[in-house]
């Protein structure tokens, strides 16, 4: 029963904790007479709008749940406890939070922000921008495309970029933490020029929009607002979607269907020759087969009513280029496989 | 499809996929002729027509009745169970409403614009706010109407609203112990539920009959429940019965009275026997449970299972009594 009580009381004490700490940060917000930019955390390469009421109206984003909260002050404690494991390891750590420097391009503000801290190494102080995440993106990204696959981390890479240009930075890490673990990203200004352009590009536009008072436009994408603090909040975007063609094209449609019912016969085919080309490949003594040179090498063999033959081939290595291409992907969409009752 | 209009082979590409509504002129001369005829069978292209006969009336209605229904069907089959939300009323007529996720997976496959989001007097994007008390509470209520188009059809000013008390405001809800829904919250929760209303409406799918569902491969024991499905504090702590539990559970009954000969209030008495438990002396402050009186209780399969294990071996009316 006292255990019972004890959460209780937890409970309560927590709402109470954080309903004052964000009326506290409410009151700050509101009280704020210096005049208001763009911060580099809130780079978001999908939405200038979005932005902009980041900057015009900040109240009205909704103060995080208690688990929010609790997750984000728990990544300032990461921050800090990886800053001490980089030094244990024996780097030398700088900058501490330490606010940029006002980003200028053309006289004019772009951008402010505080950086979480530097490393100094081979002379050159590294920015590091340390972002705690769940276990499961924390798994999911080992580059910096790979920051593409969440709506979230894509904020990451705009607010990276913009220290490196604030700090003529050639290269920077971002640290991923979680639970203790730590995963450096790094982070190359030169291979990713054209998103530091339009991270500058997007801060500029916001800040005039700022100072004459008009919203840019809408984002392009509407699904983007799906996941936005401003959607009906501030922000009423207009639904537009082109749809989709009606393909009036018998033939097309006949081969469709044909293509859905040879779907598990093409993935048991390719399941069975995965396996057996495996398990035939594992008759073969590896060192004759190292030792062989392409097309020396021959064995045969007979299973029931089968000839199997395995030949050493050389195939020459090749860079695939760079190319845009139209990808094509087909899903059927009945339900309880009546796909011949789709148009 | 009409018999009449010849199907063309399309050979369609990315570039002939239209813009953003409104549709450029240029792209109509491209149109396939399944686009046409939706066109052309518009109420106001059907008056214009020089010429024109009841057969030509018929044949064209029908070929955008074919259309209707063929996207409706499409529409259903590209949502999941959990889209949708199930009513019943008093006679036990089944019908769904689509949720805001089922909207968000059907409508980027149709030209559908969504704009003009006002207040209920015309101011561009603000809800109407107003407060009514509720017994010790005070309530907010949230207005906001918006236009529709679907193609070339508007619909204007459909309108939609929503209560800080509302039973189906998503997060929302969910926030009553932390002091209730956020002002933040029930905005967006408004514009969704428009959206979503709005989108419905144009696409025809804001009441679906379960049975069309379940003939689009929708599995309906899945969906939400709503009203017509226990009280609402029953649906939101899982007690609403699962589909097919009633049927199980006369099932029992009926053995059970079978087994009594007919004596209804000692099959009363063996329901309660089979279905009561002591408390659990690995659970602290456990009372037990003293059983049901009545078979209509029954919400979940596996309490059914349990009933029909215990009268198995119920002592004097069970597979093997005692004495025998």
């Amino acid at each position: 029963m006292q255990a019972q009580k004890l959460i209780e009381t937890f409970n309560t004490r927590r709402e109470d904790f954080w309903r004052k700490e964000h009326e506290k940060r409410r009151a700050r917000t509101a009280g704020r007479v210096s005049p208001r930019n763009p911060i580099a955390s809130d780079v978001n390469f999908d939405c200038a709008r979005e932005m902009y009421y980041g900057v015009t109206n900040p109240l009205a984003r909704r103060d995080p749940g208690i688990q929010g909260s609790e997750r984000m002050a728990d990544g300032k404690l990461a921050a800090a406890a990886a800053r001490r494991y980089l030094e244990d390891l024996g780097f030398e750590v700088v900058d501490v939070e330490t606010p940029i420097e006002a980003f200028k391009r053309d006289g004019r503000l772009v951008y402010t922000g505080i950086i979480d801290f530097a490393l100094v190494f081979d002379g050159a102080r590294v920015p590091v921008e340390s972002k705690e995440v769940s276990d499961f993106v924390f798994e999911e990204i080992d580059s910096y495309e790979d920051l593409e696959h969440f709506w979230w981390t894509r904020k990451y890479r705009g607010q990276v970029l913009v220290y490196l240009l604030q700090r003529s930075a050639p290269e920077g890490i971002l640290l991923l933490t979680c639970q203790g673990k730590l995963k450096p990203i790094q982070v190359v200004l030169d291979d990713h020029l054209d998103d530091a352009e339009l991270a500058l590009q997007l801060g500029e536009q916001v800040d005039a929009a700022v100072k004459a008072g008009t919203p840019p436009p809408f984002a392009k994408d509407p699904t983007t607002c799906r996941t936005c603090w401003a959607f009906g909040v501030i922000c009423q975007p207009p639904i537009e979607e082109q749809g989709a063609l009606f393909l009036d094209d018998p033939e097309l449609l006949d081969r469709l269907r044909r293509r859905a019912q040879n779907l598990k016969s093409h993935q048991e085919y390719e399941a069975d020759d995965k396996w057996i080309k495996s398990r035939l490949k594992a008759t073969i003594p590896e060192a004759k087969l190292k030792a062989a040179k392409a097309k020396d090498f021959l064995m045969r063999a007979i299973c029931g009513d089968f000839a199997v033959s395995i030949v050493k081939r050389f195939r020459s290595g090749y860079v695939v280029k760079d190319v845009e291409y139209a990808e094509v992907k087909i899903a059927g969409v009945a339900a309880a496989g009546k796909q011949e009752d789709v148009a | 499809m009409a018999a009449e209009v010849k199907p063309r082979a399309t050979t369609a590409t990315l570039e002939d996929q239209p813009p953003l509504a409104p549709l450029p002129d240029d792209i109509r001369k491209e149109e396939t002729e399944l686009q046409t005829v939706v066109r052309r069978t518009t109420m106001d292209a059907l008056t214009m027509k020089d010429g024109i006969t009841e057969k030509d009336v018929e044949r064209m209605l029908a070929a955008r009745l074919k259309i209707v229904q063929t996207m409706r069907l499409f529409a259903l089959k590209l949502t999941q169970p959990e889209d949708w939300t199930l009513w019943r009323d008093n006679e036990g007529h089944v019908v769904a409403t689509p949720r805001a996720s089922a909207m968000l997976r059907v409508r980027p496959w149709f030209n559908v614009s969504v704009f003009n989001h006002r207040s209920m007097d015309g101011r561009p994007g603000e809800p109407t706010t107003s407060e009514i008390q509720k017994g010790d509470k005070k309530v907010t209520v949230l207005e906001m109407q918006c236009d529709v188009r679907l193609g070339t059809d508007i619909l204007e000013g459909i309108p939609f609203s929503i209560r800080s008390d509302d039973q189906f405001i998503g997060r929302a809800a969910r926030e009553e112990r932390y002091g209730g829904p956020r002002e933040q919250d029930l905005l967006s929760c408004l514009r969704t539920g428009l959206d979503k209303k709005a989108i419905a409406m144009a696409i025809g799918i804001t009441k679906v009959p379960e049975t069309e569902l379940a003939a689009a491969g929708i599995d309906v024991k899945r969906c939400y429940k709503g009203s017509g499905y226990g009280s609402s504090s029953e649906r939101s702590a899982g007690k609403v019965a699962e589909e097919g539990v009633p049927e199980l559970a006369k099932a029992l009954w009926d053995e059970i009275v079978r087994r009594t000969g007919g004596n209804v209030g000692e099959a009363k008495q063996v329901l309660v026997d089979i279905t009561k438990r002591g408390p659990d002396p690995k659970k602290k402050d456990d009372k037990g449970f003293r059983g049901l009186d009545s078979h209509e209780r029954f919400t979940q399969a596996w309490q059914v299972k349990l009933a029909e294990k215990a009268l198995a071996v119920h002592e004097v009316f069970g597979d093997t009594p005692q004495g025998q």
